[in-house]
């Protein structure tokens, strides 16, 4: 039954006009997600932007006020247990039983999700590095110890798909960084599919091959982040003796007005052709041109331009 | 994971919680606070106030433990019990509302209506358990210090005495008809729990419902409402010790408990199958 989810090539986790509202009030609107098998997927979007409210749609916590949520292959509203069978997740701060131990509390939800070997229970425990405070109370757990036990949690059974909002909130940078490492391996070293949600872009950029930004609860753009960074190039910057007279002379042959300028270099937006016949028109009127450089461009910048936008567009739309 | 599984993790959580145990403490406590004041006090004015036939000249002691379990019983039934079972019961779903383990639970592929049951279970043996603790706690206390006989017992229409198997048999029945009578107050703190992520607030309502419903009760204009109302049976276990035994009435009182009880659970499941868990 549940075998032949591993062959087909159906998504992990489809999300289809998914919308909650409370009261008069839409926390998600109409979104659309879908995540394949084998991705770690980056669910991008500010504070109060509607991640864990669809992160508790996903997992059935919340009934959605409208759309459906696949989760590898089953339909959560219609069989919850059935399609959280091979799902691991933590939603918000996680929450244990503070009376029981680390280890106790990571053995007794594994239990709910069909059981793990007492090996996989340490294991987890290891990989998220809190072993050696296993089998103290949770009571005595800092938030960062409570944050690790909830991925480990998530991980004992072995999951499919793991979901985990926010996962490396309250660590200390190195515990990030840990976390960060772990979850980069969990696709690539354990094959299993990632959705995580931050509200910070350079995670995202870090950790995951695929990205969704949302906004308002909206969804602002989904893809691959390689692509949507390739898409969205940045200026070339060319460090040269006297910039402005540059940028004149560049605007004056090329038509190319320049992004900025500053003591030491001009930006334009240009591509790669045009970055060459502009190096050989400054080299040619005697600019002392010393390096040609293409900004990398961050999710940082598509994001902003994407929230600009969208405030451009809700602007137009007042009016 | 089946609501039997479900069960034993509810059962290994709740051992190991403060609030399961102090009320075998509290009971136990109280069990020790008669027991003593029957051994060292003025035991005919104790007795007499316990059985509230003050003018009554009883030739020989009628304390002993079987005794003890009988007039521990009316001390407990009206408020420790309750109080206590609400304390645990009340706090089922709201207190793992509160603590955000609710939503760590629901996270797994739990059957939301299994994992109820299972609660709601662990309410009925805690309720059976504290009950039955209190009967066995009397039981022996009274025979460490009073050694046992036959009971003597007290009604508002005379005296009986029943002979220690009879007594045995009279006190079985009356823990039973008190347990029941606790589980309907168990209920509807646990119905309550549904609704709150605050574990006080089933306490609090279940407390104020039981003394409204009290009220009600003694007031004849609302005669009509009386066999609706819970409170009406929270005396029920006296009758176990009418000569004869009433039986019809029993069963009547029974079933109007259960009924609570049944009609408890079935609108808890109605509210947390369809709940947002928002915590
Ligand atoms: N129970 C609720 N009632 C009303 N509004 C809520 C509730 N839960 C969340 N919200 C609102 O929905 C929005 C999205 O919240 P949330 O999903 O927690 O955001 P995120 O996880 O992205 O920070 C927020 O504006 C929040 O105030
Ligand atoms: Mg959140």
């Amino acid at each position: 039954m549940t075998a032949d989810l591993q062959t087909t090539d159906e998504p992990c986790l489809i999300a289809a006009g998914l919308s909650k509202r409370f009261g008069s009030f839409t926390a998600v609107d109409r979104l659309d997600l879908k995540v394949d098998r084998g991705q770690t997927f980056g669910f991008l979007g500010p504070n109060g932007a509607g991640k864990s409210t669809t992160i508790r749609m996903m997992l059935g916590l919340v009934s959605p006020s409208a759309g459906v949520v696949t989760l590898l292959g089953r339909d959560v509203a219609l069989e919850r247990t059935k399609a959280l069978k091979r799902v691991g997740a933590m939603v918000e701060i996680p929450a244990f039983y503070s009376y029981l131990t680390g280890r106790q509390n990571v053995r007794l939800f594994a239990r709910l999700s069909g059981g793990a070997s007492e090996d996989d229970v340490t294991q987890a425990l290891k990989l998220v590095g809190i072993l050696h405070r296993a089998d103290s109370k949770v009571r005595t757990y800092s938030h960062g110890m409570k944050q690790r036990l909830g991925i480990a949690s998530a991980l004992a059974p072995r999951p499919d798909l793991v979901i985990l909002d926010e996962p490396t909130n309250g660590l200390d940078p190195e515990g990030v960084r840990e976390v960060r490492d772990l979850i980069r391996d969990l696709g690539t070293r354990h094959g299993m599919t990632v959705f995580l949600s931050s509200h910070l872009l350079h995670e995202v950029e870090q950790v995951c091959s695929h990205v969704a930004v949302i906004a308002n609860g909206r969804l602002m753009v989904q893809g691959a982040v390689s692509q949507l960074l390739g898409n969205h190039f940045g200026p070339v910057e060319f460090e040269v003796d006297r910039p402005e007279e540059a940028a004149a002379l560049i605007q004056a042959t090329m038509g190319l007005a320049p992004h900025w300028t500053d003591d030491t270099r001009v930006a334009i937006h240009m591509d790669r052709a045009q970055a060459a016949e502009a190096n050989t028109i400054l080299v040619g009127k005697g600019f002392k041109v010393s390096a040609i450089e293409r900004r990398k461009q961050t999710l940082e910048d598509v994001y902003l331009q994407l929230v600009r936008d969208q405030a451009e567009v809700e602007a137009a739309e007042l009016q | 994971m089946s609501t039997f599984g479900l069960f034993g993790i509810e059962i290994f959580k709740q051992f190991r919680r403060l609030r399961t145990h102090i009320g075998t403490f509290g009971l136990l406590g109280i069990v020790l606070a008669v027991a003593i004041g029957l051994k060292y006090g003025d035991a005919s004015h104790f007795v007499g106030r316990l059985t509230r036939q003050p003018n009554f000249q009883i030739y020989g002691s009628p304390v002993n433990a079987l005794f003890l379990a009988r007039v521990v019983l009316p001390m407990t039934v009206f408020l420790f019990l309750p109080l206590f079972v609400s304390l645990v019961a009340g706090d089922q779903i709201s207190g793992e509302a509160a603590d955000g383990t609710l939503r760590t639970v629901l996270t797994r592929p739990v059957n939301r209506f299994a994992l109820l049951s299972a609660k709601f279970t662990l309410a009925i043996v805690y309720v059976g358990a504290l009950t039955a603790f209190l009967g066995v706690a009397a039981l022996t206390v009274g025979w460490a210090l009073f050694g046992v006989g036959g009971l003597v017992s007290f009604g508002w229409d005379g005296v009986s005495y029943f002979g220690i198997a009879e007594g045995v048999h009279r006190l079985t029945l009356s823990y039973g008809l008190a347990a029941v009578y606790v589980l309907a107050v168990a209920s509807v703190a646990f119905l309550v729990s549904t609704l709150s992520s605050n574990s006080l607030v089933p306490i609090g309502v279940t407390m104020a419902l039981m003394v409204m419903c009290g009220v009600l009760g003694q007031i004849p204009y609302f005669e009509s409402a009386k066999p609706y109302l819970f409170t009406t049976y929270s005396e029920l276990f006296l009758r176990a010790f009418d000569v004869p035994v009433d039986y019809p009435a029993l069963r009547h009182g029974v079933f109007a408990l259960l009924v609570y009880v049944v009609a408890c659970f079935c609108v808890s499941a109605l509210i947390f199958t369809r709940k947002d868990i928002l915590s």
